[in-house]
């Protein structure tokens, strides 16, 4: 359709070194809930007859639980959603 | 879409490779971000190295629901103990909570989590028979899709607010916001979540309310926002405004910072730090 002789040479960038991005979506950061994970209190289960502790150890997931139980910084989640992109095949 | 970019704007370049356009070569799939100008990209593989769990085991999607589908069988059987499918409340004790962490935790759903789909199911038919799934794959695969959700149809959903703050933190990013004093905990609007222990199985009618009790060693909510916060005043919801307010007044005075409402905790239980 175009042909080159039209079309400007690109101007290629360096990389920064920090970069900002922009929004990727219509959405205001406040518009957005976060979900907060719930830690689980294998102790508590147990001693209420629901053992729990076995399942997760097969699958390897302790390090996973004993992280949720932490701080959830909802305002750099919200700063993260609203410019995060998926870069996948389909995107590159 | 970036090599139909380029293109657009140089059509010589139509043939060549990604490397020849100045373009960096495709390795993984990423949610790419960025948090005040710090680059911040999320892959399987840092998933992975967040939880400290290889990204192997087992991995099926794209089932669908569909009925024909073998794993239909497989999953009743385990969660049933039947082959026909049955209703959530057949399920045992054990398999609800598992099924509710994985719905809290795991795979959020932000919603209902009565009928899980069938990838989902599979999922969790890995933990009940202890087979090893792949997490940090279905973790990835999970995340990836809300970014698409919010663009395309408005949903105003984030999952994995704690663990997006862990992947944070183990990032540096955290540090960096530290040293540069940009921001408090206030500015970053720290928040824990709710504990899963003997009183959900209360709340979830699985054990009787008189069986239910609280015990010493229970796991306490992080306290990580009043430990932040150096001499948090000894103040609590419990106590009349008045008393809430002058204290909030002389904290001020004294260190020139202020604490919000929300900061002060419900009961003086609660936090540690102020219950003698």
């Amino acid at each position: 359709m175009a042909s080159s002789s039209s079309v400007p040479e690109s101007s290629m960038q360096e990389t920064p070194a920090y970069e900002i991005r922009g929004r990727t979506m219509s959405l205001e950061e406040w518009d957005f809930n976060v979900q907060v994970e719930n830690s689980v209190d294998f102790v508590s289960l147990a001693h209420h007859g629901c053992e729990l502790k076995s399942y997760y150890e097969a699958q390897n997931l302790f390090n996973y639980f004993e992280m949720l139980n932490g701080p959830t910084y909802m305002n750099l989640v919200r700063h993260f959603w609203v410019r995060a992109q998926v870069y996948d095949r389909k995107a590159a | 879409m970036e090599i139909d970019e380029k293109v657009l704007i140089d059509p010589s370049l139509a043939s060549k490779s990604r490397e020849e356009m100045g373009l960096e070569p495709f390795t993984v799939t990423e949610i790419r971000s960025s948090i005040m100008g710090i680059s911040v990209f999320i892959s399987e593989e840092q998933i992975a190295w967040v939880i400290r769990r290889a990204s192997k085991g087992r991995f099926v999607s794209g089932l669908d629901n569909n009925k024909t589908s073998p794993w239909n069988d497989t999953v009743n059987k385990t969660m049933f103990n039947n082959t026909k499918k049955e209703k959530y409340c057949d399920l045992s004790m054990e398999h609800k909570l598992l099924l509710k962490i994985q719905n809290e935790n795991l795979l959020p759903k932000g919603g209902g989590g009565d009928q899980p789909s069938l990838d989902h199911r599979v999922f969790l038919h890995f933990f009940m028979t202890k087979e090893k799934a792949n997490a940090p794959k279905y973790i990835f695969r999970h995340m990836i899709k809300t970014p698409r959700e919010s663009q395309t149809i408005n949903r105003c959903w984030v999952p994995y607010g704690r663990f997006l703050s862990e992947i944070f933190h183990k990032g540096g990013i955290l540090d960096a916001i530290r040293i540069s004093k940009v921001s408090d905990d206030k500015q970053l609007g720290t928040v824990t979540g709710k504990v899963i222990n003997g009183g959900t199985l209360r709340h979830m009618k699985l054990i009787k309310k008189e069986d239910y009790e609280k015990l010493a060693i229970d796991l306490k909510e992080s306290e990580a926002v009043s430990n932040l916060m150096d001499n948090f005043p000894p103040i609590c919801m419990q106590d009349p405004l008045d008393v809430r307010l002058s204290y909030i007044l002389k904290y001020y005075e004294t260190t020139g910072e202020t604490i919000r409402m929300e900061d002060v905790p419900e009961t003086m239980l609660w936090c540690s730090s102020c219950c003698f």
